[in-house]
């Protein structure tokens, strides 16, 4: 268990080692600088808890996977030919930066010795990508399709690491809380009209037809339907959470709490 | 002659590169399996896979071996490309609609991104920690060069070194390395890795240095596109580079002609021919040959087995291409 201090500093490194890694100088001139993901950092510690990895490589896996989410991030930020709100530089320099993350993944496994979990990393990756072709395109006929979907693009990098390190539990309370926390990002975002592959994929299914960019977010059928998901998820990781082996008074305990008040 | 005759013996085992490509990018989403097939139906010259097995030659060559690393970095380049496209926002590539043009942006991003993780997937065959940390500097660097590309755009005050630095991260890096991991791969010794990294990377730089020529003299039919492409992007390229160097007036021009929202396309024409009877097409050229004899010199320590004739044949054509 990781006392709050401990928690800090750990925390504190790891955001230098990211920042030092992901800075460049030309890039931050017209890309925000990406943000690590905290809860990737607390449900990782967790699943690595009792596994005989050294709190290096710990972190080393840590930072693989908060590279790969700052891809990700990135890479949702570009824009599509018909709009282009941040200039076409904006567009380019996404598409590189992202690019630029994800090659931080691999070098981040590999230069450490990480070879063999490299195919849990790529294989994520892959699996993450064809959900949100599947939320870009609306392939769903079912609601629980969708959410499956939801579920899988948001929380399977943290999932198929925990199932590596024998963390089935963690893995699905990680999916629930992933598109939970999400949900509540895409309710509240009301500035942005261009919407990520996660809006896109709820507001296509539910409004019945496909956008990227919308004049109004969210329109009114869609944010009953995020309520009521919201509503819903709330109720499921309270549930998972009774049962789960998530300890007592460690960070991502406290996290978890957090969310469902 | 084309450049797939002077490796026609290799067509056994670029076949099955060829099936391993398709059997990689395969998805069980249906669109994503539809753009990476549209992709690499697309064609292409397969020149890394080729210069990996030439340079597993020099190893024990085992296609079953050798195969995983050739299908990864043909795999990066072609993720690099479907980016590229969302970057340069072009509609066609090899004379086919780009990903991005037949469905739109986030299309591309996401089957490149799903061809890159594939990339890594098959490099994960192998062990050695050496293919893993060779592979993934030249990733890196192959993005550093291209957000350094779009920094340096409508820079006229560029040195040749930026020039060159550019073109080795953008071309000459990944072919490069293509020989040194299809040596390292089979087993090639230490000392013909590097020679073979050598040739790769003088093989590359005179590669980019010929293509940028090329942009130049070439027609539109050849390009596929109207010549002096990379300068009306604001590109500087080393024809350029040295006209502005030998004169002044040329740098002027380009800095009132390309920056100038009126600039008619006969101003740009007069432009390109300045440049093109600058001299600039033949220091160019020389400085590709230079980089061709250091490629030669290269291949000269390596032992002598066909495969040597073939990277040897390879580099001649390089050199000598008209478009």
């Amino acid at each position: 268990m990781l006392e709050l201090e401990q928690e800090t500093t750990e925390i504190q490194h790891i955001q230098r080692i990211f920042d030092g890694k992901t800075a460049h100088h030309y890039l931050n001139k017209y890309i925000d600088p990406p943000e690590i993901e905290k809860d990737i950092i607390f449900f990782l510690w967790e699943a690595m808890r009792t596994a005989s990895v050294s709190a290096v490589e710990k972190r080393e896996q840590i930072l693989a996977a908060l590279f790969i989410h700052a891809a990700f991030e990135t890479h949702e930020k570009v824009e599509t030919g018909r709009h282009v709100k941040h200039g076409i530089k904006h567009r380019q320099l996404a598409v590189l930066a992202g690019d630029f993350f994800s090659s931080l993944y691999y070098s981040m496994l590999v230069d450490n010795g990480h070879v063999k979990i490299l195919p849990i990393f790529s294989d994520s990756i892959q699996k993450i990508n064809e959900q949100k072709m599947s939320l870009h395109f609306c392939e769903y006929k079912e609601e629980e399709e969708l959410l499956e979907s939801l579920r899988s693009a948001e929380g399977s990098l943290v999932a198929n690491i925990a199932a590596y390190y024998g963390k089935e539990g963690l893995g699905t309370l990680a999916k629930t809380y992933f598109l939970l926390k999400k949900m509540y990002r895409e309710r509240e975002r009301e500035q942005d009209k261009h919407l990520s592959s996660f809006a896109e994929g709820i507001y296509s299914f539910v409004e019945g037809r496909r956008a990227d960019i919308v004049s109004e977010w969210p329109p009114p059928q869609t944010k009953s339907f995020l309520d009521e998901q919201i509503r819903s998820q709330q109720a499921e990781l309270s549930r998972q959470l009774k049962t789960s082996v998530c300890h007592k008074n460690t960070p991502l305990f406290r996290r978890l709490k957090a969310i469902l008040s | 002659m084309k450049l797939a005759d002077l490796y026609l013996f290799l067509r056994t085992d670029i076949n099955k590169i060829e099936k391993e490509l398709e059997r990689s990018v395969k998805s069980e989403q249906s669109l994503l399996n539809e753009a990476s097939l549209h992709l690499l139906r697309a064609g292409g010259k397969r020149i890394r896979p080729v210069f990996v097995m030439l340079s597993g030659k020099f190893g024990h060559y085992d296609i079953e071996k050798v195969k995983h690393i050739a299908v990864a970095l043909e795999l990066i380049h072609m993720a690099s490309l479907v980016h590229d496209d969302v970057i340069d926002d072009a509609e066609l590539r090899r004379g086919k609609k780009t990903i991005k043009a037949k469905w739109d942006n986030r299309t591309a991003m996401y089957t490149g991104d799903y061809i890159f993780a594939k990339a890594v997937e098959k490099a994960a065959f192998y062990k050695n920690k050496k293919v893993h940390s060779v592979l993934s500097k030249a990733m890196a660097e192959i993005c550093i060069g291209e957000i350094e590309q779009i920094r340096d755009q409508f820079n006229w005050d560029q040195q040749l070194k930026t020039y060159l630095r550019r073109i080795k991260r953008k071309t000459a890096s990944l072919i490069a390395i293509s020989c040194q991991l299809g040596a390292i791969s089979a087993g090639a010794s230490e000392e013909n890795q590097s020679h073979l990294f050598r040739y790769g990377y003088n093989v590359g730089m005179s590669y980019q240095i010929i293509d940028d020529i090329l942009d130049f003299i070439g027609t539109e039919e050849e390009l596929g596109k109207p010549a002096g492409g990379d300068l009306r992007q604001g590109n500087v390229t080393l024809p350029a580079l040295y006209a502005m160097c030998q004169d002044n007036s040329v740098k002027r021009d380009i800095h009132d002609i390309l920056q100038s929202d009126q600039a008619s396309e006969e101003n740009v024409l007069d432009l390109l021919e300045k440049i093109k009877t600058s001299g600039g097409i033949e220091y160019a050229r020389k400085l590709s040959k230079r980089y061709l004899q250091k490629a030669f010199s290269a291949l000269e320590e390596l032992p002598d087995i066909p495969a040597k004739s073939s990277l040897e044949e390879i580099a001649m054509y390089i050199g000598g291409r008209n478009y």
